[in-house]
């Protein structure tokens, strides 16, 4: 070992170029990640050490074996969902480059997070690779049912270097990390990659722009001029509803539109101690406002509880509603010619998310592929996600496919992407000013699910007028209080 | 091994044994299998007990036992009590309702005109749906935009009910949707024990000048009793540990305004991950069937026999 | 006008209003099937309006264009929901004949001290609600690898079947007056050749209400096929709920998908349902 210290220590002297080193490193036998590595650690300058890592990640040209997996079997845990309907054409391209047979279940939406649970709970051997939220990994990831991703990405071995993690947009894989510690905020202290990134959603505002022109109203940027815009709609036209969001009684309720908007009037769902903080002035009066456009200038008297997102995008689509602050997907779908009544005709449009005062970054869901803890074959396993989540993939599910809001960048600003989108009013601009702006502003901890969906019960209380703003939201923060006491993750 | 019977008893065909000290086996044989079937089901019965005594929960792997702590939890949270008026609730107007309705329809049925004969026949089609399915039909007629439902009631003027979405009229439509779906069930049921009264009965009382209420009251009710009972029977087993239709329908919404037991399991089991709790309430549902049950059953017993006198 | 005619005519008239009561939201349904998503969500609904097979051809699996979207043909197809609905309710159903029947004749026909509890203890399976016993099943199932397999769901259906099974079967027992069997142990008959030329055929109605009756629970269960279940058991009431979890919600879609779910279950009714009527009488009377 001792000509590789020499080697090393002349290497740091600047005595050997990178290029000598390289060379010599081969000749001694060190693989191609161990001598990156080494130029890494002993390199002299910043740029020649990122150069190192380039390399040892590439390694000499080509030198990633896609098919070091083949024929082991990996099964995935699916979501009905259009990301899923662009997958399921393309596992073929899949199962040719690396050998490795590709099997699925598909689950309706509404119950499929319920089943995964049960499965991911029991370290279930059944599937290796399911779709996860964000908010999901904050419960899954703490008790162990998902692989941190990180070393898998840093291994050149186990990631082919088509993957280029950078194309990825840094704020959606930032987010799609935490540390597993309740309080810290996603991405921060020792984050762990629970989920890779797969597609996701910015909340933004989705209107009828003929309707606006037609009696001269500016979009709204912010939650003042929507309470303003709304009640003239009201009476200029009283078949539609002005404005609508989600009102189930289930916990996405709370993130699109919302939970946006919370965050721009300075309000947060808990502080840094974990103390629960949706009674806070600002929330309260947000939330006052948020419902008061509701029921003024919302669905017909004491509709709005059965309004699920797919319920929400069909009204759209009808015909029957004129805005929504919500995710920028939802309306695509509708828009897509001959898929409503008021599909394909430019009648859409989309515009950045509306905040207090102007417009605001988003709160974002990520849809993402996880890891099962309990799976057997987790590196064939993980060569499907990153192709799953490759350029390559990515790029034919937005042109051909549903796959829109990619978290590629590559993906975004490719031209036929472009292209296909360009017929949406809107969407196009917003999604380039609100992807690098967006993140997720709830602050993680396991009884994500409880809170928010205790959450959305009280927001349908304030709306039935079973209690107050400032009750009710007293009522959860202390429930929300008692509850993480109780399950021992706060004192 | 002959049967033995004294002749001439047979009090709704039940048998009289042999001399009792003789242990008759060929039964157990005949059980045997069932019970094999069975044993395999009481498992998971007592595991779920055993969950409901301890912390159990999805995301922590140790098992803790904590003896009734769940219990004292559930009986001191109003939630408790809210859930238990759902439960309640639901299940008593269901049951109420279809045994009229359905006995209306079954009598309406009973009858020789040509709707009769055509409906006898067509009108189990709602129990063909699964409810869960059923109920998103339901939802789609009820739907402000669209719903057939709300056209057909304009005339009346009730265009804009608020069917699922609010929390006063939420139990009513899960209620009604109950209603649609089981009483073709009942009716069928009920009209098989009309078809088993002999008319000579009907005929005895005519003769003696009783008024077709009368003779409701005095002929039909006490035969059709032990039919009855086994129709609140089954539909009472069934609407207390009610599920499909109110998960379908609004998750359970609007806030906890559908929770009832199996609602709230749900949530506490699967959403909240609070396994233990979930099958507490779980437990304490099963116990209230099981003995609302015996006595219905005891009751029907007592009505068979009066039946056949 | 006699009085008998009027009131059959009365009665007619409140017999329509249930009737319509019952069945328009089926009919709603099958018009739903063949409509457009445009003409599902036209206020005033129509009842006039161009059919279009596309809903089915989706639901099939059969390909083609839907709203815009290329649908990507058979992966959407619900036919092989069908086809485990099918294996699971029927072998749910022989399962519980098989040990049901005999088990209904021992409860029937002998008395011993047990008798009543053993019976009610079957009738007790009935009352489980399906939460309480789905976490520890899940538990077991993947620890004895019954997860997602048909053996699995068949035997864990014999909480609904089973119950059904012998309660109605063995009232029908109880009915068959003991001279026919008396008379037919006299001709020589040993105890299995009455149970099978005289029992059987005389309580024939009852089995075959029972039957349905099983069989119509079977198929329509959801919760259980949802948690316990996995591809290779999907049913039918599942699949069609997929049909309305996508982003482009299309209702033509879910009501082709919920009426193609009915169709085995209907044709059973309709060939049925004399036997229904017929065999409902769950030994409460005797002739």
């Amino acid at each position: 070992m001792d000509h590789i210290d020499e080697l090393c220590a002349s290497l740091a002297h600047g005595d050997t170029s990178r290029r000598e080193f390289i060379a010599k490193a081969s000749k001694a036998g060190l693989g191609a990640a161990l001598t990156g590595t080494l130029l890494a650690m002993y390199s002299p300058s910043a740029q020649a050490r990122e150069n190192a890592q380039q390399l040892a990640a590439n390694g000499p040209a080509g030198s990633f074996d896609h098919k070091k997996y083949a024929g082991r079997k990996v099964h995935l845990r699916l979501s009905k969902h259009p990301y899923v309907d662009a997958l399921t054409p393309d596992i073929a391209k899949f199962k040719e480059l690396t050998g490795i047979d590709v099997t699925y279940d598909i689950t309706p939406e509404e119950q499929y997070f319920d089943k995964l649970k049960l499965g991911l709970s029991q370290k279930s051997s059944d599937f290796d690779v399911c779709m996860v939220g964000a908010y999901m990994t904050w419960e899954y990831g703490p008790a162990g049912w998902l692989e941190d991703l990180k070393p898998f990405i840093a291994d050149a071995n186990k990631t082919a270097p088509e993957f280029d993690a950078a194309d990825i947009y840094p704020n959606v894989l930032k987010n799609d990390s935490w540390s597993g510690t309740p309080g810290d905020l996603p991405g921060t202290g020792d984050a762990k990659q629970w989920a890779l990134p797969w597609g996701w959603e910015i909340n933004v505002l989705t209107y009828r722009q003929d309707i606006l022109k037609k009696h001269n109203l500016a979009v709204p940027r912010s939650y003042d001029e929507i309470a303003t815009v709304a009640a003239k709609l009201k009476t200029l036209e009283p078949k539609l509803i002005p404005f609508l969001a989600r009102g189930k009684l289930s916990w996405d309720t709370i993130h699109p539109g919302y939970l946006s908007a919370f965050n721009a009037y300075g309000a947060k769902d808990f502080d840094k101690s974990l103390k629960p903080t949706m009674n806070s002035p600002e929330a309260v009066a947000f939330t006052e406002k948020f419902m008061s456009i509701l029921k003024d200038s919302g669905p017909p008297a004491g509709r709005w509880t059965g309004y699920g997102v797919f319920d929400m995008g069909a009204a759209m689509g009808a015909g029957d509603v004129v805005m929504y602050h919500d995710a920028t997907s939802l309306g695509f779908f509708q828009d897509l010619p001959g898929a409503s009544k008021v599909g394909g005709q430019g009648k859409m449009a989309w515009a950045p998310s509306p905040g207090k005062t102007g417009t605001t970054g988003s709160n974002i869901w990520v849809w993402s592929l996880g890891l099962n803890s309990g799976s057997a074959s987790k590196d064939a396993a993980w060569l499907f996600m990153q192709w799953a989540s490759g350029k390559e993939h990515l790029l034919y599910a937005a042109t051909q496919h549903g796959h829109v809001d990619t978290v590629r960048k590559s993906v975004f600003n490719n031209p036929k992407y472009q292209a296909r989108i360009a017929a949406h009013v809107g969407y196009s601009d917003t999604f380039r000013k609100q992807a690098p702006i967006s993140a997720i502003y709830f602050t993680p901890q396991p009884l994500f699910f409880t809170e928010t969906t205790n959450w959305a019960g009280t927001l349908q209380d304030i709306y039935s007028g079973k209690v107050t703003a400032k009750a009710g939201l007293d009522k959860l923060a202390s429930d929300v209080s008692n509850e993480l006491s109780q399950r021992g993750i706060t004192k | 091994m002959a049967l033995n019977a004294q002749r001439g008893e047979t009090v709704a065909g039940r048998p009289v044994t042999a001399s009792p000290r003789r242990v008759n086996l060929e039964p157990l044989f005949l059980i045997a299998p069932a019970l094999v079937v069975c044993i395999g089901i009481l498992y998971p019965f007592g595991l779920a007990v055993f969950y409901s005594i301890t912390n159990y929960s999805l995301t922590l792997p140790i098992i803790k036992v904590t003896g009734l702590r769940n219990y004292a939890y559930i009986f001191s949270n109003a939630d408790f009590w809210h859930s238990t008026a759902v439960t309640l609730g639901y299940a008593v107007s269901a049951v109420a309702i279809e045994l009229v309705l359905g006995m209306i329809v079954a009598l309406l049925l009973d009858r020789d005109t040509l709707l009769a004969k055509v409906m006898r026949g067509l009108i189990i089609l709602p129990l063909m749906i699964a409810p869960v399915l059923g109920t998103l039909m339901w939802k789609l007629m009820m739907d402000p935009s669209f719903g057939v439902a709300n056209f057909l009631l304009s005339p009346f003027g009730l265009r804009n009910l608020t069917w699922g979405d609010s929390p006063y009229t939420a139990l009513p439509t899960a209620v009604l949707i109950d209603v649609w779906i089981y009483t073709p069930f009942i009716a069928l049921l009920l009209l098989a024990g009309l078809r088993s009264i002999s008319p000579s009965l009907y005929e005895a009382a005519e003769v003696d000048g009783a008024t077709p209420w009368g003779m409701f009251r005095a002929v039909t009710l006490p035969a059709i009793a032990p039919y009855l009972i086994v129709c609140t029977l089954f539909r009472m087993v069934d609407s207390l540990r009610a599920f499909d239709i109110l998960f379908a329908l609004t998750k359970g919404g609007p806030g906890n305004t559908l929770w009832n037991y199996q609602v709230t399991a749900y949530y506490q089991t699967i959403t909240f991950s609070n396994v233990g709790l979930g099958s507490a309430y779980m437990v304490i549902n099963w116990a209230i069937i099981y003995i609302l049950s015996q006595a219905l059953v005891s009751w029907w017993n007592g009505a068979k026999d009066r039946a056949a006198a | 006008m006699k009085a008998k005619t009027r009131r059959n005519i009365l009665g007619d008239a409140l017999l329509a209003v249930l009737s319509f009561f019952f069945l328009f939201p089926i009919y709603w349904a099958v018009l739903m099937a063949f409509k457009t998503q445009a003409d599902t969500t036209a206020w005033p609904p129509k009842f006039f309006f161009t059919p279009t097979l596309d809903n089915f051809r989706v639901v099939l699996g059969l390909g083609g264009e839907s709203s815009g979207e290329v649908i990507a043909g058979a992966s959407t197809s619900i036919i092989p929901a069908l086809g485990h609905s099918l294996v699971i309710s029927l072998g749910a159903l022989l399962v519980s004949l098989v040990v049901g029947i005999p088990a209904a004749y021992a409860l029937a026909r002998y008395k011993f001290a047990s008798r009543e509890s053993i019976a009610f203890t079957f009738l007790s399976f009935r009352f489980a609600p399906e939460l309480l016993v789905i976490i520890p099943l899940f538990v077991i199932f993947r620890n004895i690898r019954l997860y997602d397999t048909y053996v699995g769901m068949i035997w864990i259906y014999q909480l609904i079947t089973l119950p059904l099974v012998v309660w109605i079967v063995r009232g029908y027992f109880e009915d068959i007056p003991l001279e026919i069997e008396e008379a037919a142990k006299v001709d020589g008959c040993n105890w299995w050749g009455t149970f099978r030329h005289v029992a059987l055929p005389l309580a024939a109605p009852g089995i075959a209400a029972a039957l349905l009756l099983a069989f119509i629970y079977a198929w329509n269960n959801f919760i259980f096929v949802l948690i316990l279940g996995g591809e290779h058991t999907q049913t039918v009431t599942l699949a069609a709920l997929n049909f309305l979890s996508s982003e482009q919600q299309v209702y033509g879609q879910m009501a082709a998908a919920v009426l193609i779910s009915i169709l085995p279950v209907l044709a059973l009714a309709l060939y049925g349902q004399r036997y229904l009527v017929r065999g409902l009488s769950l030994g409460a009377v005797k002739e």
